[in-house]
């Protein structure tokens, strides 16, 4: 009952637009008031050790990064090199949004910081190609979700810490999950693009086309520094995070594109997001200590068993919810909430739990493009002055290749916990 | 597979009785843990007769082992399972038992800390921080795993040993002439396996369940800590019970103390038997633990304190 | 650069960074009051500067680990510490934006009047609960006075100050945003709009 009031509490805030870490904050402090034993000391406590944990620390960090890296200019370096390369196929700037989201993922955690970087660039250039509007801005909000697959990932961090899995073995998931992705967004170029001659650019000669590959190579340096680092075991991934800041700031001062002032604008941007980002893990902390005094893992398993006991119908339920509820709450504070009350479950399913983080994880990014709450589709429709309607329109055939990398990521475990196995992270 | 039904027979239903009180028992261990197929299991069917339904929060979740002594400071948890180092906060006394060499063996483990000398520290404690000890479990006896064999203080030298992140094991290792460092358990076994570190101390048990194994070629048995957990709870929980359930909280408590214990010690021997057996992992047992034990003599009490505790202890054992 | 690669639009692009002046934007008591948009810029260099420090302490604990082999325990611990008042301080500048992240599902279908009705119930709640969390914070950090972190020995109270720091900024703000709202609605910006140009993210 409590359990049910609690949720019912936090949809209607939510809906009244209360801010999400507010709209979580409230039922708890009620429940704390009306509960005889909990005092408001312990909303303080639960907030302030929802963050004291060292493994966040890797959160301001890669938000860090990722401005570090647009503003470093990687980015139109990523772009050039992909356009040099491949611009000459049919359809390639839909290929090249696709390489530059890739190549982008190894700095980007978070798949906004993606979308705001691209929508900026590809969308215009797209258009102006002949592209269709639609198309340009449903493939850069779909490749968008490639950040968050590839380390570092900010939501892979914060599952991590909150199912106490290790912050290695899920970065390690969701390479080959995020490839699934990017096969699957290649074939949806080419089925759309393969009557249309037009899209095509020029051949550039050779020697410009080696000179602008090798311009982007230093950046894949922070992909080597981050996930060299982790899968060598020499550094965890926060410590990872710090030096993976450390190179690109050097990059980009080499490239001299770094002044006094983009560093203060960096900084108050990345504190702007951090701030953000963590009072949502905070009260979110506090609101699943209310779900675990009250016991919701033990009564959800006991509902749930009572529906299925076969593993994948459990899933298929489990991703039906995760896109609900994907599609009304933002997918830091969804992960907070749901992974204490759904992890243990998975467990008794006999679920591997980093398959089912990766499955969790992906799920909740489709949420990212989905009406109403979807935070892509809002970045998109700003940075391009498209309106909100039209970007979703142009998304709406691309749910067809995310929902089907779900459905494999959910049905083959293997895609997920085959390279953690690999490099001994697992388990 | 995926389609395959689980068997749901190991989740059992409790009937709740409704007129019970729910007493609140919270730890940092996985349900499959010792301290809750054994200790929270006899403590939830001996209170039953009490009319107390205990309901238990494994796996940290309402809180690690710092906010759980909170809540039960607040009253909003009744017990709670915190290690030494994590009491010692509240009352430095309390550390104590999280010290290097201050036992050998579980006998000499379970006469100090049911002895009078620890009885007398937690009732100052109780006193002064209204956090009451009830029971002192055994929590089991740390070892190094280690690529080569550790037999003596030098073999530790230029080691980087995995520790959990506190400046007791920082102080311990020094000494013996190793060098800790301080890792979140769950990122270990990728340090390992990647050379990032390059050996670890923990409880047999632990040592399985992460499968250290794996990445490890001798455990060496230096039995460096019998390590303790406490069993907390308030005074004002202890007494807003009657003298009848104070007697079998109390009552309920020594028998899950001694199941935890023997739960414990049989699984360690069982798996070191096991894998002596299987030659699953080399295991080093001509350790001289005197020559570590002498290092710590010398120089550990001096670096805490709570030394001269420390010392009295360990002669009222000896 | 290729010839094929489209005009940089502006905004983010090879340092063609804007003004921060631009970036800043003044509301309109930063603009009237002066020591007011000195103590935002406070807040957000305070956050800037912890922000750096935390980079600083997990470099420092990376050298002293690896290239010393001589790690300190508390290196973490005070980089743990940061990040929490980063996330307090953090949350309360953004405050002063009205730029916490919020949810449209019926808000854009309302009229006009019962919008800002909504959102003005909205900002109440806010500085409800802040206000309830700045008790607790004290309260906290009473209880935990006596005690000490367990690596630095720092006093634990300030660890649970952050709370009590951050909702204290987030309550000052949040009620000069709803003076601001009922006397000049038109210079409060949109939250999503605002959680749009989040960038990072
Ligand atoms: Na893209
Ligand atoms: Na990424």
């Amino acid at each position: 009952m409590v359990l049910l009031i609690m949720f019912a509490a936090l949809l209607v805030l939510l809906a009244l637009r209360v801010p999400v870490w507010i709209a979580l904050l409230i039922p708890s402090i009620v429940y704390i008031i009306l509960d005889d034993t909990a005092t408001a000391a312990l909303a303080a406590q639960q907030t302030a050790s929802g963050v004291f944990d060292f493994a966040l620390l890797a959160v301001p960090m890669f938000i860090l990064l990722g401005n570090l890296a647009n503003v470093s200019g990687a980015t139109d370096r990523l772009f050039d090199a992909a356009t040099s390369a491949i611009g000459h196929v049919r359809g390639s700037l839909g290929y090249v949004n696709i390489a530059t989201s890739f190549g982008f993922s190894w700095m980007s955690g978070a798949a906004i910081s993606d979308a705001a970087a691209m929508g900026r660039i590809q969308v215009p250039a797209m258009k102006k190609r002949g592209y269709p509007e639609g198309f340009a801005l449903g493939i850069t909000g779909a490749s968008s979700l490639i950040a968050p697959m590839i380390p570092p990932s900010i939501p892979a961090i914060i599952y991590a810490v909150t199912a106490g899995l290790s912050v290695s073995s899920l970065f390690m998931a969701g390479i080959v999950p995020a490839l699934v992705l990017v096969v699957a967004l290649c074939i949806m170029v080419w089925l759309q693009t393969r009557k249309r001659d037009d899209l095509r650019l020029e051949k550039p000669p050779t020697a410009q086309r080696v000179k602008d590959v090798a311009k982007a190579l230093p950046v894949a340096g922070a992909a080597v520094i981050i996930l060299g680092g982790i899968l060598s075991g020499i550094v965890t991934p926060t410590e990872a995070s710090a030096m993976g800041v450390a190179y690109v700031a050097i990059l980009a001062l080499c490239y001299r594109t770094l002044s006094g002032k983009s560093l203060g604008r960096i900084a108050a941007s990345t504190v702007e997001t951090t701030g953000s980002v963590l009072i949502i893990v905070t009260s979110a902390s506090l609101f699943g200590w209310v779900l675990a005094r009250e016991q919701a893992p033990q009564v959800m398993t006991e509902l749930i068993l009572q529906i299925t006991d076969r593993p994948l119908v459990f899933l298929i339920l489990i991703n039906i919810l995760l896109l609900i509820v994907g599609a009304v709450l933002e997918p830091t504070a969804a992960i907070l909430i749901l992974v204490p009350v759904l992890a243990p479950i998975a467990e008794v399913y006999g679920i591997d739990p980093v398959h089912f983080a990766v499955m969790m994880i992906f799920n909740l990014m489709i949420g990212l493009l989905t009406p109403p709450v979807g935070l892509v589709l809002f970045v998109l429709s700003s940075v391009t002055k498209v309106p909100v309607t039209r970007v979703i329109k142009g998304v709406l055939p691309f749910f067809v290749p995310m929902l089907g990398v779900l459905l494999v990521i959910t049905f083959f475990p293997l895609l997920s916990t085959w390279l953690p196995g690999l490099v001994g992270a697992g388990g | 597979g995926l389609w395959e039904p689980v068997d749901t027979s190991q989740i059992e239903k409790q009937a709740v009785d409704p007129d019970a009180r729910v007493i609140r028992f919270a730890h940092q261990y996985d349900p499959a843990h010792p301290v809750e197929s054994c200790g929270a299991a006899t403590l939830r069917s001996e209170l039953a007769d009490d009319g107390f339904t205990v309901e238990t929060y494994p796996s940290g979740q309402i809180g690690g082992e710092g906010e759980t002594t909170e809540q039960i400071a607040t009253g909003g948890l009744e017990l709670g399972v915190v290690g030494p180092s994590f009491l010692g906060v509240w009352y430095p006394d309390a550390a104590v038992l999280d010290a290097p060499y201050l036992f050998t063996d579980v006998d000499q483990f379970d006469e100090a800390t049911n002895g009078p000398i620890m009885a007398e520290v937690y009732d100052e404690m109780a006193e002064e921080t209204g956090l009451r000890v009830n029971s002192t479990w055994y929590y089991g006896t740390r070892h190094i795993t280690a690529n080569v064999p550790i037999t003596e203080p030098d073999d530790l030298a230029g080691l980087k040993i995995r520790t959990p992140d506190a400046p007791l094991y920082i102080t311990s290792f020094a000494i013996m002439h190793g060098s800790a460092t301080p890792m979140a358990l769950s990122e270990a076994y990728l340090g390992l396996q990647q050379g990032a570190i390059d050996a670890q101390e923990n409880p047999i048990p632990t040592i399985d369940v992460q499968k250290f194994y794996e990445v490890q070629d001798y455990l060496n048995l230096t039995g460096h800590m019998v390590q303790a957990v406490n069993i907390v709870s308030s005074e004002n929980f202890m007494d807003s019970l009657t003298a009848d359930e104070r007697a079998g909280v109390e009552d309920a408590m020594e028998k899950a103390r001694v199941a935890t214990r023997d739960c414990i010690v049989e699984a360690e021997e069982q798996t070191l038997q096991e894998w002596e057996d299987e030659g699953t992992i080399t295991i080093n047992d001509e350790v001289d633990v005197d020559a570590f034990q002498e290092l710590i003599a010398d120089e550990f009490p001096s670096k805490v304190p709570w030394g001269d505790l420390y010392l009295e202890i360990q002669e009222s054992v000896q | 650069m290729s010839m094929q690669s489209p005009q940089p639009v502006e905004g983010s692009h090879d340092g063609q960074v804007p003004d921060l002046d631009t970036y800043i934007e003044r509301d309109h008591y930063e603009r009237r009051f002066r020591p007011y948009a000195w103590l935002v810029d406070a807040e957000r260099f305070v956050a800037g500067a912890l922000l750096i420090a935390v980079f600083g302490m997990i470099i420092f604990q990376v050298f002293t680990r690896y290239v010393l082999s001589m790690p300190l325990p508390w290196s973490e611990e005070v980089a743990r510490l940061l990040v929490v008042w980063l996330t307090f301080v953090g949350a309360g500048f953004v405050a002063s934006r009205n730029a916490h992240i919020a949810v449209d599902i019926l808000a854009v279908y309302l009229p006009r009047k019962l919008a800002t009705v909504s959102q003005i119930f909205a900002m109440l709640v806010v500085a409800a609960a802040s206000a309830y969390m700045v008790v607790a914070a004290i309260s906290l950090m009473v209880l935990t006075g006596p005690l000490a972190l367990t690596a630095t020995g720092l006093p634990m109270p300030l660890l649970y100050g952050a709370v009590l720091v951050g909702y204290l900024m987030i309550l000052g703000h949040t009620i000069l945003n709803i003076v601001m709202y009922l006397r000049h609605p038109a210079e409060v910006p949109d939250a999503v709009e605002k959680a749009a140009s989040m960038e990072g993210l």
